[in-house]
């Protein structure tokens, strides 16, 4: 009886493994190591540049390796190709983890609901990130009302 | 430039749509639909991703008891 019961939880635990290395894939770089989080139970600090007037709070920093990498998780419609302002929200992300870690990460992940996108954090989008600072910098001390090129979000 | 810090979701927000970031910038916009829904979605993910954990440590101990058991039965039946 002993060994029938045994025998039993052995195949329940294998396919219990089974079904949820399955599901692993779900949640994709996710099931990494995570050194940060920010989420309802557990809110993550927020991060400041050294350099920049930056800071945010991503929503998992995980490392691979000797690497440090922000994820971004997005929820919505999964694009063919990342969507430009999250790209630019995660490089900012990227410059957080290089001046909080001390080390450069190679790039970042946005996590769509289907797709995982991996964005390399280059010299140029760190400089057009500057570029863009500045230009929101510029822009909250103005008092220019700003219009949109979609007609409905200027009502 | 002045130490006045930008948020990485408001760099989203500029680069996606100035008039909204504008208009948020002016508190007429203090949430979007959008922005409630990412943030339970988000919420929802991290408990789910907890539970996978939770469920992959029940499943080890499942194969651990009855590992165990197969041994401790063998042992029994080899001597005894």
């Amino acid at each position: 009886m002993f060994l029938a019961l045994s025998l039993t939880l052995i195949l329940v635990g294998l396919f219990l493994l089974l079904v949820l290395y399955r599901q692993r894939r779900y949640f994709g770089v996710l099931t990494a190591e995570k050194i940060y989080q920010d989420s309802e139970n557990t809110p993550g600090e927020i991060l400041y540049a050294k350099s920049l007037p930056l800071s945010g709070k991503p929503d998992y920093i995980i490392t691979q390796g000797e690497y440090v990498i922000p994820v971004e998780v997005k929820t919505g419609k999964t694009p063919s190709y990342p969507y430009l302002n999250h790209t630019m929200q995660l490089m900012a992300y990227c410059i957080l983890v290089m001046d909080t870690y001390g080390k450069r990460p190679p790039g970042g992940i946005i996590k769509y609901p289907d797709k995982e996108f991996k964005i390399a954090f280059t010299k140029e989008a760190e400089e057009s990130l500057v570029e863009l600072l500045e230009e929101i910098h510029v822009a909250k001390k103005s008092q220019q009302e700003f219009l949109c090129t979609h007609p409905q979000h200027n009502a | 430039m002045e130490k006045s810090y930008i948020t990485a979701s408001e760099i989203s927000e500029f680069v996606f749509c100035k008039r909204g970031w504008w208009l948020k910038k002016q508190a007429l916009l203090e949430t979007t639909d959008a922005m409630t829904a990412g943030t339970k979605a988000h919420n929802s993910l991290t408990t789910l991703l907890y539970q996978h954990k939770s469920k992959v440590v029940g499943a080890f101990i499942l194969l651990g008891i009855g590992v165990f058991g197969l041994v401790v039965t063998s042992f029994m039946q080899l001597f005894f």
